[in-house]
Formats: structure tokens, sequence, C-alpha cells
């Protein structure tokens, strides 16, 4: 699908532009020359209200291969991230995200995005990360959720 | 093409072209006609009973002509042919075979269940092939028993459409009337050219039944019908799926395995179970000719169990070489157990680490050896027979390690000479043949000899293994009486093979070879009935592994 990668992305950003979740955004990165990269996209993902990820926004990037839709992209916070299934370089563990697990060609970035908002709050312990979330939310709820807050407000969103 | 035996020694083999089935049909909802190919019923037929050769006019017969054309004949090569007590039921499939089993099964399924060929055969699939499971689930919720995996009962044949011009496939976004696209029983529609590449990928990562729609969270089955009219234009692809289909059947099923052979295709169907790998070692022969066991997949490692063979080998790795150097150039020091290598000089040993002075001769103290310098006569005094009985069971273990270890390590590389000799035999027998005038079948018994000779010594070979394990009592007396007699009539008959034979001399030792092979050939049949009885009976006791 290697001749579809591009033209795929070029209608995932029509499509973005048209419509996309409130408080998140998505977009190629500016080349040197002032182009645009398809193949590595800046992406905020809003924490959900009500939770204690709320009022921060988290940077990261979606880095497509040529291979894409056939292949995922991968997720990379940056800065990396407090959290059990974000790994120490800032790559995101999810399902959705994995070639071998539930990736399809047709999902989205929105649906990306979303899915990973989702994964904020709701974390998947049997499918550990990183040492220090991963344990700290094992064992102490309170002092995780205090250092989820500390990280929104952080990156607290202006 | 029906359950038949290892036998080392036989060559004669079943003709597997008594087997045919019909070709697995493409037309989906077409039925098969299996059933009507007697051989292809027979490897249906998954009773372990060894079928009696000649018995029927489509069993199995042997490629020797002169024995199959002879009726009159059939008990003595029912006596010949008579299972062995360490050998074990199993049958070998070629991809061809093993995709006729998979039609078989779905067809004797198919009436069974009452849904579509399509359907049997990926509910099948879904559930590892274990037809009672599939059942009784089917039988108690079919309508949950097939959402769970995915498919309906009579899905409609796959077909790509064209035309509709609201179409926009959700992965290139491509639109329009002129787009082909596919649509499962979901209902989510994907033009053609994605489907392709996406189910392309899949198969290339070794995917085949277990690819779903593209959509999101979609758990509907691609299915077998529609993945092969999408790979149709694509016959590399199109191999690589079928071959992945025969993959997942072989794997998915714990009585069947491939041979491990480099670049083989053959998969073994063995029903000796797990927990009986014990006390049976499930030897299997490959067509191809590699001998191996069932169940660790190493090497044919009669008579040696599983569980020995594989702790022994990671014994080998740990030790090995390094100790064996120790073990033969170090003594430790009676005091602080140091290893010391003596590298010169006299027998006053200073311990480097705790100081302690000692002889090398006696281990004793030198404190008590006076001016005798070099010349140690106190070999038996108390204190000096204490001090070499002191010295750590470690190192007396490490002795009766090296003991076994250094025989079975000589049978291995004998085995490999054998190999080797059997080169240098197939040379000597052309020579023969030009020269004494022999014609071919009177020289094979050099061959037969050393066919022989290399299956013995690697039954040797593994009866080391069982022994080390083996807490020594008469029972282990008797069963090294027995190793002990197949080991020097083994070498006896290695030493004949390797004689030199001249004119005057074949006829002797054609005698000779083949009079020793017969006894040999008996020792071994005697060792291994034995060996498998014992198991089987508790008869030893092994170190608690």
């Amino acid at each position: 699908m290697s001749g579809i990668c591009r033209n795929r992305l070029m209608e995932e950003r029509k499509q973005w532009r048209k419509d996309h979740p409130h408080g998140f955004y998505a977009r190629p990165q500016k080349t040197a020359d002032g182009g645009l990269d398809l193949m590595r996209w800046e992406c905020g993902i809003p924490g959900k209200e009500n939770t204690p990820w709320e009022h921060g926004l988290y940077k990261c990037m979606l880095l497509f291969t040529e291979d894409y839709p056939v292949a995922p992209p991968k997720c990379q916070f940056s800065p990396p991230l407090f959290h059990p299934n974000v790994f120490p370089s800032g790559t995101v563990c999810l399902s959705i995200l994995n070639a071998e697990k539930d990736w399809k060609p047709s999902i989205t970035i929105k649906q990306i995005l979303l899915g990973v908002q989702n994964l904020l709050n709701e974390p998947n312990n049997s499918d550990p990360a990183q040492t220090e979330a991963y344990q700290l939310y094992r064992k102490d709820i309170p002092a995780y959720e205090k250092k989820v807050r500390a990280q929104a407000q952080k990156f607290a969103k202006f | 093409m029906s359950g038949y035996n290892s036998d080392g020694f036989m060559d004669e083999d079943y003709d597997d072209d008594a087997f045919e089935y019909s070709e697995e049909e493409e037309e989906f909802g077409h039925n098969a006609i299996i059933g009507n190919s007697a051989g292809a019923s027979q490897l249906n037929n998954e009773s372990q009973t060894e079928t009696q050769p000649g018995v029927s006019a489509d069993g199995p017969f042997y490629e020797n002509d002169l024995l199959d054309d002879t009726g009159d004949f059939e008990p003595v090569l029912g006596s010949i042919k008579k299972k062995k007590a360490w050998e074990v039921d199993y049958m070998i499939y070629d991809p061809e075979e093993l995709r006729a089993k998979q039609v078989n099964i779905a067809a004797r399924m198919e009436p069974l269940l009452g849904i579509s060929k399509e359907a049997t055969r990926l509910l099948l699939r879904h559930y590892f092939w274990k037809e009672e499971n599939l059942i009784e689930d089917y039988l108690s919720d079919s309508e949950r028993t097939l959402a769970k995996a995915g498919l309906t009962a009579y899905p409609p044949p796959p077909e790509l459409k064209s035309g509709d011009e609201n179409f926009s496939c959700a992965i290139c976004y491509t639109d329009g009337a002129d787009e082909s696209y596919l649509a499962l029983t979901c209902g989510h529609r994907f033009c053609s050219d994605c489907y392709r590449t996406y189910v392309t990928g899949k198969v290339l990562e070794g995917d085949s039944w277990r690819i779903h729609c593209p959509a999101p969270k979609c758990k509907v089955l691609l299915g077998i019908t529609a993945s092969r009219l999408l790979l149709a234009q694509d016959n590399t692809v199109m191999e690589r799926y079928e071959e992945n289909l025969t993959r997942s059947f072989v794997n998915d099923l714990d009585t069947f395995a491939w041979c491990p052979a480099p670049n083989c295709e053959y998969a073994i169907e063995c029903h000796v179970p797990r927990t009986a790998w014990a006390t049976t070692i499930p030897v299997v022969e490959c067509k191809c000719g590699n001998s191996f066991c069932f169940g660790c997949k190493f090497d044919n490692h009669l008579p040696a169990p599983c569980y020995m063979v594989s702790r022994w080998l990671q014994k080998c790795k740990d030790d090995s070489e390094t100790s064996n150097w120790i073990k033969v150039n170090t003594k430790e020091c009676v005091k602080c157990k140091s290893t010391i290598e003596k590298n010169g000089g006299c027998n006053h040993m200073t311990c480097r680490d705790c100081h302690y002075e000692f002889c090398w001769i006696c281990m004793g103290p030198w404190s008590e050896h006076g001016q005798q310098f070099y010349n140690c006569n106190r070999f038996n005094e108390d204190s000096s027979k204490e001090a070499r009985e002191s010295i750590s069971k470690t190192r007396q273990s490490l002795e009766r390690y090296i003991h076994y270890f250094t025989r079975y390590n000589n049978h291995e590389q004998s085995a490999k000479l054998a190999r080797k000799l059997l080169a240098t035999t197939e040379k000597n027998m052309e020579q023969m043949q030009r020269e004494l005038a022999l014609s071919w079948i009177e020289v094979q018994f050099l061959r037969d000899a050393v066919d022989v000779l290399s299956v013995c010594r690697s039954t040797l070979k593994w009866t080391y293994v069982l022994a080390y394990y083996m807490v020594a009592d008469n029972q282990k007396i008797i069963f090294e009486d027995n190793q002990s007699d197949l080991e020097m009539a083994t070498e006896q008959l290695n030493g004949l093979v390797e004689d030199p034979i001249g004119q005057d001399t074949v006829d002797d030792i054609k005698r000779k070879i083949m009079d020793k092979s017969t006894y040999v050939k008996t020792r071994w049949e005697t060792l291994l009935r034995d060996i498998t009885t014992g198991l089987q009976e508790n008869r030893w006791q092994f170190e608690t592994l």
C-alpha cells in the first residue's frame, strides 16, 4: 500500500481540518524548506474533564512509515509521560497501535488520538511499559493521582 | 498410508501412492466427494491400530515386489513388521495429505453442524480442531458460538462489486462508481486494491484464516473463500496463504508436528500423550530419513526419556570441557578448597589463598613430611587419608559425571565417524563391484552393517545418560551388563567393517560381518526392549530431577 500512504495522509489531513474533536490538534510537521512532512504529525491530546488529567494538553508525535496504513503509526509523547503504558522513550503501548493486535488499516488519526485520550485515565496495568507509574498505580492510587495532577499542571494549556 | 512404525533397520517402506484424495474444490458451497476416496477415508481414520499390510486392496503395501506379489507370505510379513516394545504408532503426511486431512475433518463435521462448508472450516480452526469442544459449544448455543468466532452460518459467497456512486473506501478514500469493492456480512466496504494489500500484508506475516474485516474493532472473519478470491491474481502470495493454512493446522494440534529437518515438508501425527513421555519415548522416523523425538523435537534419543535428555544437555552445556580440564590438571586445597594447578616445582605446596602447606602427592600436611622432598612415602598415614577424604564431594560427583560424559561423547564422535565410514564404505562397495565382480545386491551387506552401527551408537550414547541419572542398585548392574554386551559387540562390528577387503578374504569377511550384524541387532533389540519395559515398570530409581 506504499503507493497510497501519502494520498491517505493527505485525505486524513483534509478530514481533520473539516472536523476534529474539541481541544485536540494534529498537523504535519513543517520541514526546513517550509513544506509539510506528511510522515510526521505533531498532535496535542487534552486530558478528559473530571479526571486527574484535566487541564493538561499532552503533546505527541504520530510517526508514519511507507507501509501505512497496512502498518500503524508510532505514537510518541514528547516529552515522555508519567503513565503506566508509556515507555520511558515516550512511545505509547496500545492495542490499536499494534499491527499484531487490533490495528486495522481503516483506523483514522482521529480514532487513534481519541483512543490515546481514553488510555490516559484508563491505564491497562496488565501491559506495563514503565516501572515508576506502574508501581505507584498498583500500590498507592492517591499518590499516583497526585503525581498525574502535578503533571497536568506542568502541561497545562494556556 | 496408515499407522506404521519406526524401525531403524528395515528398508521396506509403505507405498504412499496408495493414498489419494480429491482436490479441495475452490467453489464455495460445492459438496466434497472426499468421502468416496478410499485412501482419504483411511487417512481420516484416526485409529492407531496397525494396519495389517496387504489385507485390504487400498491398504498400504511394501515396495518390495517379491514379497508383495506372494500373498502366501502374509503371516511372515506380519511378524517382520510387528511393533517392537519401544516403537510408537504414528503417521506421516506430505503437504497434500495434510490438506486432504483438513478437508476430511471439515467434511465430517459439516453435516453435524448443519452450516455452510466455509463456516464449518473456520469454526474448526477457531476451535483449534478440537471437535468435541466445538460440538458441545455449538449444541448449547449455536448463534453465540458462531458470533464469537466472527462467523455466520451461511455467508453469501463473497464477490467484488462496483457501480455505487456513494462508495468511498475508508482506507484510501478513493470513491466513485468505478471502484470495485468487497463487503463481508458486516457491511463494511473497502476497495479491492486496499483489501488485497491488507490481506497480502497479513499473509506475508504468516496469517491465514485469522484475518478479520479491516474496519476498526470489526471481528468478522474474512474467510478462506474471500481470501482466495482476493489473492487469485498473485500466485506467490496465494501459495503462501495455502501454506499458512496448513501450517496453522499442524501448529494448532498437539498431536501433529513438523519434521524438524531442514527443508523437510512432512508432518507427523502421533498420539502418545504428553503425560507418557517420561516412560515412553515417542521416536518417529520421517520419510525424509530424519529420526527424531515427537515430544521434544530433538534427535532420536532412545532410550533416555525427554526430561532426562534436556537436563543432560543443559548440564553438558554448563560443564563440559572446562570441568574436564580442571579435573585432569588441578587439585583442591584441602583447607580452603581453592583450585590449584601445579605448573612446576616440588611437592611442597603452599596455598596462595590460605597459606596452608601440604604435600601434592598425598595431600597430607607438610609439617609431617620432614625433609623428604620429592619423595612422599606417607600415603597411608591417617592424617593424609583424612585430608584426601575431605576433598570435596563435588569433585567426586564431577568425576562421576566425567565418567559418563566421556562415554556419551565417545559414542557421539564414533557416530560421526560412522557417517564418514559410510562414505568410504560406498566407495569400497563400488570398488568391490568392479574388482571382485560382485553384483550391487551382494555388496549391500556393508551398507547394512554401517546402518546398524550408527543406530547402535546413538542408542549406546543415550544409555549413558540414563545410567548417569540411575541410582546404583542390583537392577542397574543388570542394565549395565546389557549395555556392555551391546557396546562390545558394536565395537567388534566396527572393527570388522573397517578391515580392508581383498579378493581372497571377501567371502570370509562378508560372512563375519553379516553374522556380527545380526548378533548386534539382536543385542540392540534386547537392550531396548529391556529398557522400555523397565521404564514402564519403574524398575529403576532415578535421581530426582
